[in-house]
């Protein structure tokens, strides 16, 4: 086979074009503004930055947040994957379903049934007095901090739980029956074999939950809590052309980013041991007494229920008609599901979201499969199909807010990519942009199953490479095209970030967009809201569905560092 | 000190990977579990070390019965077949780490480390990690690793299977050498049969969850007790035949190749029979006879004659050239009947 076709130059370009015009050029504006000044290199937006009270606590606000959200969800993490990792119980399977149902729903639409829960006049105080535990409604969230950082480990722990999962099943026993062997158990087995052998996960786990409870926008937000980052960063990309300090804020982020990926790489590499050919052992799973076993399996249940458990009240509010001081709604009702459809906003946004998603998944299949198809099987240098696979991968670092505020800014005075004129195709292109790793992922473990032979067969017997593409790859491919192509498209429903800060005006808002706009402005804004929650839930847990179907037990793997 | 086994049985689900195994192992020796692959010799490598439980039978270290007795309780050392070297922990913290577990103080851990280092010739490897060895130093590690805590027993899974031929020769002799030295009673499982024959005090031959037979490498290849004992070991040739008589307190059998005289005790005319013989126990004679030559393969220090006879293909060595013979020849076969094992059909 020839090294280099210039077929495979060209659909490196155009996809590298595709990659450095919307991903590496925005980023880069951000940079660029940020650091000069009146056509000079200055820190002088840095310095005014850390002198605003109002930053500095925003920013120390976020630390705070990230930091416990990132303790709390790896330590549960650690226990849940430990537990599901060594052991064999009776419920296990049940448990590995829903321990990641999290996924079914970004969390700042749970903020919306947290609030209910524990509102001053909500359910969980209704419950306490009624027991009698407490005789006067409790302010709860007078603290919103912890409210948040509740949230965002409900919602983030299936993270760490996969990755450390993945690293503890991934450590070889023969390496902790040798401690057993030399008189090392309990305790001291784990602390010395295999919890050093598992920090490789804990660290991907680490840098994932505090990245994105760092830049998460949406939870905030819907907490009314402007005093963090991605809010600052929120309020800022509205008056960018009057204040500079969102491109210093977003470097920032950016920056702190880079740190902690850089900080995790080097210490993963360092600590990544290639396990010595695995023996041909496997693991022992432990039983549990039934004692044990039932406590386990109590505790995981009440973690999954206390998970679902924002979801579930924004279920029911979706249905309330008076849910006042009362553990479950009073009286039931229909009638948000009508609203929705009729109220002008909601149903803009439902035609809106539909039709941005399902564009956006076109864009991001074209993209995706060029992409993977030429870092995988273009005949082309390696570096060259290195540096694509890297860019199309650097999404996933690139947190939506600092995506949206690139675009905002590098593209305000582009015809037909300008926010603020009409924002649909940024919107679609951002969506694309943000979803492309998974689409590329996917697309990718398909290409790597079908073996090359499969397609020198096809060339051998007469075939031109477009048509072995079309008539043999492609169809050998295809379910993991549909898995990413859903994949891509529940994701693109419940995108936050760029949907709240890319759609300004209400004709163009998005769902999420919507959810929260209605939320905090109407007077049945929560119950409108957590009705268009339930059909975002709806059509993400229907996607999740027919995407692990397709992709059987390679699911889990799309969500690991 | 001896280890007994009594009666072990193991199953994973319905496969029983051990059928009431029974062994004694005695203090000192060099003990080796031979057999094919899925034959449960790791199986009870591991019930001895205690990684599995049996589901039946007694295990005994000396005069104490383990079963109860956890792997990290039972004084053990133990090399894996993939060397299980902890990759976050340097050459030194491997091997000391045992040493800790028991609490030595770091003076005595430190003279313990560097004499185990000494033993395996891996002195001046302290500071390095598993990955920066090769895996012949790994192997060394492992057994430095195991032999410092200075073990009751010292058990070996399949322990050079991982080096290439020429290192496996050296540390066979290295590591028997070691063993004999320290005194230690090892257990040894493996599926190389030179491995075995080259050095072992005793072997057990195992096969699909039952041992076979017991014996001295020397007792292993010239008596084996089974069929399946004589094809494992060594090249073996096999004839069916029947008893038809006795002469001068030998017994006659009929076989493709005339009527053969073997040593054997109580066969009774018409037993139908296998006859087996070591083809370096074959001698041959020139001109007339049933056998045809199919064809002679040099192999440097001996001669691999591939005899016809009927259906029946038959080999022989032939050491310094004896005879010359070419293909196509035909040639008459004598075996001498003290070097024929007879086995009994039904």
């Amino acid at each position: 086979m020839k090294r280099f076709s210039l077929g495979s130059l060209v659909l490196w370009l155009a996809t590298t074009t595709y990659l450095l015009v919307f991903l590496v050029y925005p980023i880069l504006y951000v940079f660029v503004r940020a650091f000069i000044v009146e056509g000079r290199f200055s820190l002088a937006y840095f310095y005014i930055m850390t002198g605003d009270p109002v930053l500095r606590e925003s920013i120390f606000n976020s630390f705070l947040i990230s930091t416990l959200s990132t303790m709390l969800t790896v330590l549960v993490g650690y226990a849940i994957a430990y537990v599901m990792v060594r052991f064999d119980f009776k419920l296990k399977h049940v448990f590995e379903v829903l321990l990641l149902l999290p996924f079914v729903v970004p969390p700042f639409v749970g903020a919306i049934g947290m609030i209910q829960l524990f509102a001053r006049f909500g359910a969980v105080n209704a419950f306490l007095m009624q027991l009698g535990v407490i005789s006067r409604p409790i302010d709860w969230f007078g603290n919103r901090i912890l409210g948040i950082v509740l949230l965002e480990v409900l919602h983030l722990y299936p993270i760490a739980y996969l990755n450390i999962a993945a690293a503890l099943s991934n450590i070889d026993p023969t390496l902790e029956e040798s401690a057993e062997t030399l008189g090392v158990k309990g305790l001291r087995k784990f602390a010395t074999v295999t919890f050093p052998l598992s920090l490789p996960g804990v660290a991907a786990a680490t840098a994932i939950v505090f990245i994105w409870s760092f830049t998460d926008l949406g939870t905030p937000l819907m907490f009314n809590f402007y005093k963090v980052v991605p809010v600052q960063i929120f309020h800022m990309a509205r008056e960018i052309y009057a204040n500079p300090m969102g491109y210093a804020l977003t470097v920032f982020v950016l920056l702190l980013i880079s740190v902690i990926f850089l900080g995790i790489k080097r210490y993963a590499t360092a600590r990544s041991y290639e396990m010595l050919g695995r023996g041909h052992v496997s693991v022992r799973l432990g039983r549990m007494s039934k004692t044990v076993e039932v406590l386990v399996s109590v505790l995981l249940g009440l973690w999954v229920f206390a998970a679902a458990l924002p979801h579930i009240s924004v279920i029911l509010l979706s249905f309330s008609e008076r849910w006042f001081m009362t553990i479950i709604p009073s009286r039931f009702t229909l009638e948000h599901y009508i609203s929705i459809f009729t109220n002008d906003l909601t149903s803009i946004s439902i035609r809106n979201s539909l039709f941005y998603s399902s564009l956006a998944t076109l864009l991001g299949l074209g993209v995706g499969l060029l992409t993977a198809y030429v870092a995988n099987r273009g005949k082309l240098p390696q570096t060259l199909r290195d540096i694509l696979d890297m860019l199309a991968m650097w999404p996933l670092a690139v947190p939506g807010i600092a995506l949206a505020f690139g675009y905002l800014s590098s593209f305000s005075d582009v015809p037909l990519l300008s926010a603020y004129g009409n924002p649909t195709l940024i919107i679609i292109i951002a969506y694309a942009t943000r979803r492309l790793p998974y689409m590329v992922r996917t697309i990718y473990a398909g290409l790597q199953q079908v073996h090359r032979s499969l397609e020198e067969a096809a060339v051998s017997l007469g075939s031109k490479p477009f048509k072995v593409v079309m008539q043999i790859t492609i169809p050998l491919i295809l379910a993991n095209i549909f898995a990413g192509a859903i994949l891509v498209f529940s994701e693109c429903m419940i995108e936050v970030s760029t949907s709240l800060m890319l759609a300004l005006r209400e004709e163009y808002f998005p769902m999420t967009k919507a959810i929260y706009e209605v939320s905090t402005n109407l007077a049945v804004g929560p119950e409108l809201a957590s009705a268009l929650g339930v059909i975002l839930m709806i059509v993400v847990s229907l996607s999740m569905i027919i995407t692990s179907k397709l992709m059987g037990a390679k699911m889990g793997e799309l969500f690991r560092a | 000190m001896d280890v007994k086994l009594r009666n072990i049985v193991k199953k994973f689900g319905k496969y029983v990977a051990l059928n009431k195994v029974s062994l004694d192992i005695r203090d000192g020796e060099l003990f080796f579990i031979l057999g094919p692959s899925g034959c449960g010799k790791t199986t009870m490598l591991r019930i001895i070390a205690g990684l599995y439980e049996p589901d039946e039978g007694d295990i005994f270290f000396g005069e104490n019965r383990v079963n109860d007795v956890p792997p990290y309780a039972r004084n053990i050392g133990m090399v894996f077949q993939n060397y299980a070297l902890w990759p976050h922990m340097t050459v030194y913290d491997n091997i000391a780490y045992g040493l800790k577990a028991r609490g030595l103080s770091s003076r005595e851990i430190d003279q313990k480390v560097k004499w185990a280092l000494k033993l395996v010739r891996m002195e001046g490897m302290e500071k390095k990690y598993p990955n920066q060895l090769s895996g012949g130093q790994q192997q060394r590690v492992a057994l430095a690793r195991a032999l410092v805590i200075e073990p009751d027993v010292l058990l070996l899974d399949e322990p050079l299977s991982n080096l290439d031929a020429k290192l496996r020769a050296r540390m066979r002799s290295e590591l028997k050498f070691i063993q004999k030295d320290l005194g230690l009673t090892a257990i040894y499982v493996t599926h190389d049969q030179a491995e075995a024959l080259s050095m072992a005090d005793r072997i057990a031959v195992m096969n699909i969850g039952v041992v076979e037979q017991v014996g001295t490498p020397l007792e292993i290849y010239e008596k084996p007790r089974t069929k399946f004992v004589a094809d494992f070991i060594g090249e073996i040739n096999m004839l069916e035949g029947v008893v038809v008589g006795r002469e001068n307190g030998l017994f006659v059998v009929e076989t493709v190749l005339g009527k053969l005289k073997v040593a054997g005790e109580d066969l009774a005319d018409g037993q139908k029979v296998t006859v087996s013989f070591r083809p370096e126990n074959v001698k041959i004679r020139r001109g007339k006879g049933l056998v045809k030559v199919r064809d002679v393969m040099f192999y440097g220090f001996y001669e691999e004659l591939v005899l016809e006879v009927g259906e029946v293909q038959l080999k022989a060595f032939l050491s310094g050239r004896e005879v010359d013979v070419k293909p196509g020849e035909v040639v008459s076969l004598e075996i001498d009947p003290s070097s024929i094992v007879v086995f009994r059909e039904k």
